[in-house]
């Protein structure tokens, strides 16, 4: 290969944040929207997770329910030893100094009416880290970081940046708490890909000198790919598939990741091109199917999807899925 | 079948007025579209590859824009053509999908009365011919329940669906050149795959001519027959598909492609990023537009602008130091060979 394989930091198996059965709804009677129906999975220290699916799907949910923006309807989300769900309002906010977010349009999630510099330090001043001369350095050092120059573009306001730029100040003022949990929504799908190279490469470097863990949330297979250590799939609420990313898009087994893998398109005119592996669209989440949920659209299914709902079970070292007739079995 | 030549541009030129000075967004575009050929033109935002195809089109603002050059369909020039020549070609001749699905509709019509305004306004069709029409429209774009679909709106129907909608509008009065501007970006990955296989469906159907506008290298790689790459207003390489993908010569072609995270590398494979952004149209850089973020770039970028030159048949390429000239390992200053 060209390019020289970044080596994964050290992972460990010690979970950073696990959830379990995390179920989040909205609305009411008729019209609720299951937008999570009961996911498990863990993060161990130092990993990054990729979660990827269609719109719709409730991976953003997941994200936005780990950093208690959203509240779970039902289920456990546990960071180290603390318990989210049940946190009170001033020791969650504690918390988010070591849970950030980074969200999926650049410019829209800065103030713009705010100098860069102040937005870089807010969470310092809300926190009363260090004198306030401490807090400018301290920001100023964290732009740089992230390839702003300080005293060129510290002053300026958002809306004279980029969108690329605007990520990268994002992604200092996320970072300048130094928290253990980045949680990154769509974080390069609004960017042009010279210019998501650029931020997925500063992530990965982030990554390795602030030691962190990442949940990075997107529906691009291929930058999903080359981020994450495991990927998980997800689909209508629910979990399809966990695995290693190379194991997972090397051999799939679930049918929902093998179809989305057909497909992705690849830069490469020799590339086997498939037709669409899916028909339709997912159905509604109000209304889910039964069983499985993937079984309406799934080539392999047959009464036992309708009836039984699949649960993880795991079928190689590191490797779960949910499927009552998982690929290559 | 194929072969006719349908679309000639020479010399495109635009620019917009603004209060800093003529912005010029397409600098000088000369292209060739045959019957039944898919033209990929790609590019970046602000790469001027919208502004192309709508200048095709003749859908820029004549108040704002100055347009030179030509553009010829069939022998006939549109470019600053009035609207009720331009009309005449829309729908019938040359027709368009847009980017945008959500916005692109009209959102208080139904979905029916948008797919018969064109059959019924340039094919003059009745009302009874032009529904069964759109009906048999929808149900060759794989809209389920077309009759129902027909009395929705749009809010009613998904993105993907929207999208389909479009199509049939395009495709109504039986076009013989389509133009897609992005007709997938912000759909879903397997919806995706569905619109392009319906579009290259169609287009072999009807022996269409298609320019397919986008951002993404891994939409032309398998559905074009030749491709147009884009920087800042300029086309700098032209090629044959295969051939472009096999030995492209232009810098900024391999740092596209270089800078695109692909599901074939292994997990963390470095992202070769192109540095820097693309330049200010308002004020261009001197020489090579590439030169401020070019790997290779030597002392004549800065000061001449390379032509757009025909190095081989078909394939074209605006660079003093073309990849393909010299042995790449000499010409590479990084180790890295280019993949294959």
């Amino acid at each position: 290969m060209t390019d020289t394989a970044v080596e994964p930091s050290a992972v460990t198996t010690d979970p950073l944040l696990s959830v379990e059965d995390l179920h989040v709804s909205f609305g009411r009677g008729n019209a609720t929207v299951q937008a999570v129906a009961g996911i498990t999975f863990a993060l161990r220290r130092g990993e990054t997770l990729g979660l990827v699916g269609e719109s719709g799907c409730g991976k953003s949910t997941t994200g936005r329910a780990i950093v208690q923006v959203e509240k779970a309807t039902s289920g456990k989300i546990r960071f180290g030893e603390t318990e989210l769900t049940s946190l009170s309002r001033g020791d969650l906010r504690t918390l988010r100094t070591q849970v950030q977010m980074i969200f999926q349009d650049p410019i829209s999630s800065l103030n713009p009416r705010r100098r860069v510099i102040d937005i870089v330090s807010e969470p310092l001043t809300i926190w009363k880290i260090g004198t306030k001369e401490d807090r400018v350095e301290t920001s100023r050092k964290m732009l740089d970081q992230v390839g702003i120059d300080p005293y060129v573009n510290g002053s300026r306001r958002p809306r004279e940046f980029s969108g690329g730029q605007c990520q990268r100040i994002s992604i200092a003022r996320a970072l300048v708490l130094k928290p253990k949990l980045l949680v990154c929504d769509e974080i390069v799908s609004a960017l042009d890909v010279s210019v998501q190279a650029q931020i997925l490469n500063l992530l990965q470097d982030l990554k390795q000198e602030y030691n962190l863990t990442i949940l990075f949330i997107a529906h691009d297979l291929a930058v999903v790919k080359n981020v994450s250590d495991r990927v998980a799939v997800m689909y209508l609420g629910r979990l399809c598939e966990i695995a290693p990313s190379d194991l997972l898009y090397e051999s799939p087994a679930h049918h929902y990741t093998a179809a989305l893998l057909a497909s992705a398109v690849e830069p490469d005119p020799e590339a086997p091109r498939m037709t669409a592996a899916l028909t339709g669209e997912p159905p509604s989440p109000i209304n889910p199917p039964s069983g499985c949920r993937f079984r309406t659209r799934c080539p392999r299914a047959e009464a036992r999807c309708a009836e039984e709902v699949p649960e993880m079970r795991e079928i190689g070292p590191g490797h779960q899925v949910a499927c009552h007739f998982p690929i290559g079995s | 079948m194929s072969g006719r030549r349908l679309l000639e541009v020479e010399d495109l030129q635009v620019s917009f007025a603004t209060s800093r000075g003529p912005l010029r967004a397409v600098q000088g575009v000369s292209l060739t579209l045959d019957q039944g050929k898919t033209l990929g033109i790609v590019g970046e935002s602000g790469s001027g590859k919208t502004v192309l195809s709508r200048a095709i089109m003749g859908l820029l603002p004549l108040s704002t824009t100055t347009q030179t050059g030509s553009v010829r369909y069939d022998g006939t020039e549109l470019l600053n053509a009035p609207n009720n020549e331009l009309r005449k070609l829309w729908s019938t001749h040359i027709a368009m999908v847009f980017q945008d699905p959500m916005t692109s509709l009209n959102p208080v019509q139904r979905i029916g009365n948008q797919i018969t305004e064109p059959l019924r306004i340039h094919l003059k069709l009745s009302k009874s011919e032009a529904k069964e029409t759109a009906l048999s429209l929808l149900m060759q774009v794989g809209i389920p329940s077309p009759v129902e679909r027909y009395e929705a709106y749009p809010f009613q129907l998904s993105g993907g669906m929207r999208q389909r909608v479009m199509i049939a509008i395009a495709l109504a009065c039986a076009p013989r050149l389509l133009m897609a501007d992005e007709p997938t970006t912000g759909l879903d990955v397997t919806v995706q795959a569905q619109i392009l296989d319906l579009l290259s469906q169609l287009q072999r159907d009807r022996d269409m001519a298609m320019i397919l506008v986008t951002h993404d290298l891994g939409v032309v790689a398998t559905r074009t027959d030749e491709i147009i790459v884009m920087y800042a207003g300029n086309v700098v390489e032209k090629a044959p598909t295969n051939v472009l993908f096999k030995s492209m010569a232009m810098p900024y072609t391999e740092a596209l492609l270089k800078s695109t995270p692909r599901i074939a590398e292994p997990s963390h494979t470095r992202l070769t990023a192109i540095e820097g952004r693309p330049p200010d149209l308002l004020n261009p850089p001197s020489g090579c537009p590439f030169s401020p973020r070019c790997p290779y770039v030597q002392d004549k970028c800065h000061l001449e602008k390379p032509p757009l030159v025909e190095a081989e048949p078909g394939h074209s390429y605006a660079c003093w130091f073309p990849l393909t000239a010299a042995d790449p390992a000499a010409a590479s200053p990084e180790p890295d060979p280019v993949p294959a």
